[in-house]
């Protein structure tokens, strides 16, 4: 049974990419347009990792990571950010926020698929 | 056998080889230099006493002048020998060559000549001290020769005998006496018994006037005892002659009248009564015999207290005064007179008196008795007056001069100023004015002085903010600095102006005086609008550069962000049709793949170095200092090029000093942006087989740290070198095509140096190579953050 990954990203292409990467490597991924309802399908289909972009209409990633951690069911859910407007302290920020990674755009597609596993791989902490 | 010679020679003496080593010396050298036979024997003479001797005009004397002349005789030479001290010293000097032992010695003779040096001296001193002395004489002084004739004078024999002194000298002493054979026996007198003392004789001024005096005389002599003449010194004894005469006139004039005990008493009481002066006749146990009216009434004392007391015990022994005891126990039996006595006592009846006493000593017709007169004067008034008087006039001199000085002085600052000056009286009437005033104002001096301030240059000095300075301000301050008059003139235009004014009171009298400085500040005024316009412009300027600058950089911000966004996916699908994750791809498929993979990556550095210049520039971009291991960071910098490098066989080193490792605070990330710009740019330069160093050294005393990234690669040409830094410079014109970059990466890369506090350093040779360095400060000045 392969592991889910959801993917939450307005840029559709960069959704297609992912899915592509990441089918490639295995992994069963699900897709969301926006934060909200990304949270929305994190609640109903219980992901092992969320790749969630920060800048997103409707909820920000950092709204939604929030809210995953505050629920205990949802809290076990890995979750990577991933953004294209990196700013100095902005890893902190995420990492303080409830995120295991946090990652900048473009994406290196060669190195995603190890940090995923990476992540996976890490014990609850 | 002339060791023998020189050692029993008395005064210092020396003999020398031709080498000037010393082969003997006299003891008295010895003993005149302070040095023993043994350091002294055998050595070269300018090394004696710890080289003492290496004397420069020494070394000419030996070394110069002997070889020539063979001989040198009464050569001075002074020299500070540092354990005897200063020496005058006179050598003589003779080369001799002994015939049988066949060898050239050189005999020096020292004479120490510092003692007589210095007594010559002294005496140069002491004669000009003398001579002053003789000067200064009131008394005329003269040396005479033996046969009679002046050989000197001072100028009181010029002024006694009224003969210049040049015609006096050389001439006959006794030509200047009424009785010349009485001043020849005189002298001759001195020649013959050594002295004549009170010589009496008579000088006739070339005026004829006839002064008496007395003459003293001795005879001088030379060192030897030889006398050389006679020195003759004259007391003017015309005046005590004439005292003398006048005392023994009045004696003889006593006697006379007084040809009885009692007519003289009466004769004298009449006098004493009828002159104004208190006074009083004194016996000679200083009994009061006889008082005057005015003296009891100036001293309020009464008959019968003052006669037949002791003068001292007058008036409850107010009278007795040291002054008056000297006066009448010492001087008076001595000079049977004295005058104008000064006397200062305070009297308990009368208060503080000054009194001039003169007395005079009378013997009695008779013989026994002496009788004193006393005569008291009080000046007390008087003087009381003259001291006012001289206050007074001392005051006045004092103040008169002061005013005449300030007049001057003021006179003097007025033109020498170089701003228009002017004073006024109290009716604003021009009382003087400065050269500058009327070259700048254009105004004659015929039409200003004396004028009303109003109506210089017809009347176009009629300013009310003047007129306001003037009749308001002033009368209320006294001065007024930089007060501001803008005024039209018809001659030279609209002038701005500061006025300082001063108004004085006169020393003297009641007067004021108002002095007015002007200062053209037209000019000046201008310019500081022009410039505060011009600042205004510019900060303007500034701030819509700044503005402009700003909204570049977040157009830059924005735009590369959404740049990035699609870049992103050209690049993401690239990689996965190129990891084949698809499928597989034919060769021609692959290449193409390639072509766009390379677009799409030098696009993003593109837009990333262009985001990081717009954030530099717009000062976004900010250190994050840490500590950094400048060896971890270089490391981790070549890994990043070692592929590449292998692949054109470039052989790519790191050379740190000192060897181990150095931790400076920088921002590591930038620093290895910095180092990922110069060593792909080494790298890609550098032709396969070539070579790349890396090399890192602390410099500036280790406060700096310089890492230079050197390689054989294409090298720049000079002209080129300025252009490297700029935005989009990239020499590709003159480069191979196969070059390609940003043309951003050093402009960054300076930029990114410069945010360190540090410098960039190029070196190049075309076609060789280049040296590229940076230069940084070992620590960063901490922000408030940190």
């Amino acid at each position: 049974m392969p592991e889910k990954i959801l993917v939450v990203e307005d840029n559709e292409q960069n959704r297609i990419l992912m899915r592509q990467i990441l089918t490639h490597h295995g992994y069963e991924v699900l897709e969301a347009m926006d934060g909200l309802t990304g949270l929305e399908m994190a609640r109903t289909h219980m992901p092992a990792l969320i790749l969630l972009d920060i800048q997103m209409p409707v909820m920000n990633g950092f709204a939604v990571v929030r809210e995953l951690r505050k629920n205990p069911e949802l809290r076990k859910i890995k979750a990577i950010a991933v953004t294209s407007f990196a700013m100095k302290g902005d890893r902190e920020k995420a990492l303080q926020a409830g995120f295991d990674e946090y990652v900048t755009k473009p994406i290196d597609t060669r190195k995603l698929p190890e940090l995923v596993k990476e992540i996976l791989a890490r014990v609850q902490s | 056998m002339f060791e023998d010679f020189v050692e029993t020679a008395r005064e210092p003496l020396l003999a020398l080889d031709s080498d000037l080593r010393v082969l003997a010396a006299s003891r008295s050298f010895y003993d005149s230099f302070k040095v023993t036979r043994k350091e002294t024997i055998g050595n070269l003479i300018y090394d004696l006493g710890n080289r003492q001797w290496d004397i420069p005009s020494l070394r000419k004397l030996l070394e110069e002048i002997l070889p020539k002349d063979n001989k040198f005789d009464d050569y001075k030479v002074e020299h500070e020998f540092s354990n005897i001290g200063h020496k005058i010293m006179l050598l003589n000097a003779r080369r001799i060559t002994e015939k049988d032992k066949g060898i050239q010695l050189i005999l020096l003779a020292i004479e120490d000549i510092t003692e007589r040096k210095m007594a010559e001296e002294l005496q140069l001193v002491s004669s000009a001290y003398a001579r002053s002395l003789i000067e200064a004489s009131l008394d005329p002084l003269v040396t005479i020769s033996a046969q009679g004739k002046i050989t000197d004078v001072n100028e009181a024999s010029v002024q006694a005998t009224g003969v210049a002194r040049e015609h006096l000298i050389g001439r006959d002493f006794s030509d200047y006496f009424t009785e010349p054979d009485k001043a020849r026996a005189g002298y001759q007198k001195a020649f013959s018994e050594g002295f004549v003392r009170d010589y009496p004789l008579a000088i006739r001024h070339a005026s004829g006037r006839i002064i008496e005096v007395l003459y003293n005389a001795a005879v001088y002599k030379d060192v030897k005892g030889n006398v050389l003449g006679v020195f003759a010194a004259a007391r003017d004894i015309t005046e005590r002659r004439k005292i003398e005469n006048g005392l023994e006139k009045t004696r003889k004039e006593l006697e006379v009248t007084k040809i009885s005990e009692d007519e003289a008493r009466e004769y004298a009481e009449s006098i004493i009564n009828t002159v104004r002066e208190p006074l009083l006749a004194l016996d000679s146990d200083l009994r009061v015999v006889k008082a005057n009216r005015s003296f009891y009434d100036s001293f309020k004392v009464t008959p019968q207290e003052t006669i037949g007391n002791l003068i001292y015990a007058l008036g409850n022994r107010q009278w007795d005064i040291p002054k008056l005891r000297t006066l009448l126990e010492e001087i008076l039996p001595k000079d049977n007179q004295f005058d104008d006595y000064e006397v200062e006592h305070n009297f308990a009846t009368i208060g503080k008196r000054t009194m001039l006493l003169n007395a005079r000593q009378i013997q009695h017709a008779s013989g026994k008795e002496r009788i004193i007169l006393l005569a008291i004067e009080d000046i007390t008034e008087r003087k009381e007056i003259e001291a006012g008087l001289e206050k007074t006039r001392k005051e006045l001199a004092v103040i008169k001069q002061s005013a005449d000085e300030a007049g001057e002085f003021a006179e003097s600052v007025i033109n020498t100023v170089r701003e228009p000056l002017i004073s006024l009286d109290q009716d604003l009437r021009v009382v003087t004015v400065s050269r500058s005033f009327y070259e700048f104002f254009k105004v004659k001096p015929e039409e200003t002085v004396g004028q009303l301030i109003y109506n210089l240059g017809n009347h176009q000095w009629d300013i009310p903010k003047l007129r306001e300075l003037l009749e308001t301000i002033l009368p209320e301050k006294a001065s007024f600095d930089n007060y501001e008059v803008e005024h039209d003139f018809a001659t030279i235009g609209r002038r701005v102006m500061l006025l300082n004014a001063r108004q004085i009171q006169q020393a003297l009298g009641k007067e004021r005086i108002i002095l007015l400085a002007i200062e053209d500040v037209t000019e000046k005024t201008r310019l500081q609008r022009e410039l505060a316009e011009r600042t205004r412009d510019a900060e303007k300027a500034q701030s819509e550069a700044e503005s402009a600058t700003r909204a570049k950089s977040d157009f830059l911000a924005n735009m590369s962000h959404e740049l990035r966004t699609p870049l992103n996916s050209i690049i993401g699908f690239s990689e996965v049709l190129e990891d084949q994750l698809l499928g597989a791809l034919n060769t021609s498929q692959r290449e193409n793949l390639q072509y766009i993979l390379k677009a799409g990556r030098h696009l993003l550095s593109l837009i990333n170095d262009i985001l990081d210049l717009s954030k530099v520039e717009s000062g976004k971009m900010e250190l994050e200092v840490e500590q950094v291991s400048l060896k971890g960071m270089l490391d981790a910098s070549l890994v990043m090029h070692r592929e590449k490098a292998l692949r054109h066989r470039i052989s790519l080193d790191l050379q740190m000093e000192p060897v181990t490792d150095i931790v400076i605070e920088a921002d590591e990330r930038k620093l290895k942006q910095i180092m990922f710009n110069l060593l792909s740019n080494a790298v890609k330069f550098t032709p396969d087989g070539g070579s790349v160093w890396v090399k890192a050294r602390k410099i500036a005393g280790g406060q700096e740290i310089e890492t230079s990234i050197e390689d054989t690669g294409i090298g720049i040409k000079p002209e080129d070198v300025p252009k490297l830094f700029k935005e989009f410079s990239q020499l590709d014109s003159v480069y191979d095509k196969k070059y390609e970059g940003t043309g951003l990466g050093l402009a960054l890369t300076k930029k990114l140096v410069e945010l360190h506090g540090g410098r960039m350093q190029v070196a190049s040779e075309f076609g060789k190579g280049s040296r590229f360095a940076f230069v940084i400060p070992v620590t960063q000045a901490r922000k408030n953050n940190a």
